[in-house]
């Protein structure tokens, strides 16, 4: 009867403190906790990837940022190579449904696959709950995540702000220059940037 | 006789379910590519206009988008010796969908091109340009187009009538450069605070205030400028970011001023360039 009558005080200071945490988003300050679940209905923690450098990708298949970032191979190198280094890279749409990007299961699975996209999981956050917390504007709108918790990287992808794919190759990627740092255990240069996008359909 | 009634009747309800996916497909922003000079003289300033369509409910972005989007660009391929002097771009209006706040185009946005030019100027010129913007609704689009115009030098009657029209019709849409006679432009704490005293005695009290940074990742552009009266003065507080670390030098950007003139609302728009002391 105890724990029952502490469980929805308990939820509501959960999460009010998120959205405090929003409000605080900061490099270097703790990234929101959150769980999702993916397009195989497997839930994923964040804080159940502690001890790793993670990526949060805000993903929109038909938005013409990502388009450019997909088409041009872009992300899907970014995944291979960096899943690779044991970084856990998780795209999350907050599109709400029936909005630009909001994709049944299978037409998620079937997108990704056709990219050849590589990242760890694809999460749905269709309540645009977690994209709120993260503040999250754009589509692609990038974060990653120190092994303690913490923002390391927030913001764009890269600095030409384009749709076009043939700009991809003669941009500076700040994902990749942030996590090739990390990894190396060096500062991170550009910390954070803005980010360029579609705004995210919540 | 059956058969052709089922075909018809197939070939009726796939008329009835494409619209929706052929709308989606249908230009949505057009471009195009006017003189607003009627005359080119040599080593005198040759102006062009560049004009978007939008349908209802349809938008492009300001050259500072905001929190989302890009903004629109021209590239240029101009005649020998001809070079970009400047563009004029329209007031945007502030956007906020989804907490997302974007500073964006609609219906008509003129932009005004001004192109120095050389000391022998041919018989005919002709100005390219290829230009990349952002068309949003409830989704987004990459647009594109590529114009051209040629015009001969001497100019021809009958653009001159359209290009004066066209010409007077962008003016309306752009900031007037502007300064704060007898104001002061500050920084305290997370504000960038602009007196007003000469606005109030002059032309009306402001009843309504808003800003358009030229700047991008200073402004906390999520919330609008707040307008203070007091003793007669009235204070407009624009919103920093919270962790900046920088202090901007200049406040740049358009101020778009309400004033209530008896009955009357006027919307002013002010290109302003002011040191922040």
């Amino acid at each position: 009867m105890r724990l029952k009558q502490l469980f929805l005080p308990i939820v509501i200071i959960a999460l009010f403190s998120n959205m405090a945490l929003a409000k605080e988003l900061k490099v270097g300050k703790k990234a929101p906790s959150f769980t999702l679940t993916d397009v195989d209905g497997k839930e994923h923690n964040l804080k159940d990837y502690l001890g790793k450098y993670v990526v949060l990708e805000w993903i929109n298949y038909d938005c013409p940022f990502v388009k450019k970032h997909y088409n041009s191979g872009n992300m899907q190198s970014l995944q291979k190579k960096y899943t690779a280094k044991d970084v856990v890279w998780l795209a999350i749409n907050s599109s709400a449904p029936g909005k630009q990007g909001n994709f049944e299961n299978a037409e998620i699975k079937r997108r990704s696959a056709e990219h050849g996209a590589a990242f760890t999981a694809y999460l749905k956050d269709d309540d645009g709950r977690v994209g709120k917390w993260y503040d999250a504007k754009t589509t692609p709108h990038m974060f990653i995540v120190d092994p303690k918790g913490k923002i390391a990287y927030m913001g764009g992808i890269d600095d030409i702000k384009s749709t076009k794919v043939e700009d991809v190759a003669g941009a500076t990627n700040y994902v990749a220059s942030a996590l090739d740092a990390a990894l190396a255990g060096n500062k991170i240069a550009m910390t954070s940037t803005k980010p360029y996008g579609c705004g995210v359909k919540y | 006789m059956a058969l052709s009634r089922r075909i018809q009747s197939l070939v009726l309800v796939c008329l009835l379910l494409a619209p929706p996916l052929i709308a989606e497909e249908t230009p949505v922003v057009s471009a195009q590519i006017l003189p607003v000079s009627t005359i080119v003289t040599a080593g005198k300033p040759i102006e062009v206009a560049v004009i978007f369509s939008m349908t209802d409910g349809w938008h492009t972005y300001w050259q500072n988008p905001g929190e989302a989007g890009i903004p629109t660009t021209f590239d240029w391929t101009l005649p020998p010796g001809f070079s970009l002097i400047s563009m004029q771009e329209p007031v945007p209006l502030r956007h906020v969908e989804d907490g997302i706040t974007t500073f964006i185009h609609e219906e008509e946005a003129i932009y005004l091109f001004q192109f120095k030019t050389p000391p022998e100027i041919p018989d005919t010129i002709q100005f390219d340009v290829k230009i990349d913007w952002l068309e949003c609704k409830s989704i987004c689009r990459a647009g594109h187009a590529e114009l051209s115009l040629t015009m001969p030098s001497g100019g021809t009657a009958d653009l001159a009538l359209a290009s004066k029209r066209m010409g007077e019709n962008a003016q309306s849409q752009f900031a007037a450069p502007g300064e704060l006679v007898g104001g002061h432009v500050s920084r305290h704490r997370d504000m960038i605070i602009v007196n007003t005293k000469a606005f109030v005695l002059n032309r009306g009290k402001i009843v309504d205030v808003d800003f358009f940074p030229m700047d991008e990742m200073i402004y906390d552009i999520g919330r609008k400028p707040e307008l203070k009266s007091r003793f007669g003065s009235q204070t407009i507080r624009i919103p920093l970011l919270s962790d900046l670390e920088d202090v901007p030098e200049t406040l740049h950007g358009v101020l778009k001023i309400t004033r209530r003139s008896g009955n009357d609302l006027i919307i002013s728009h002010v290109l302003l360039k002011e040191t922040i002391n």
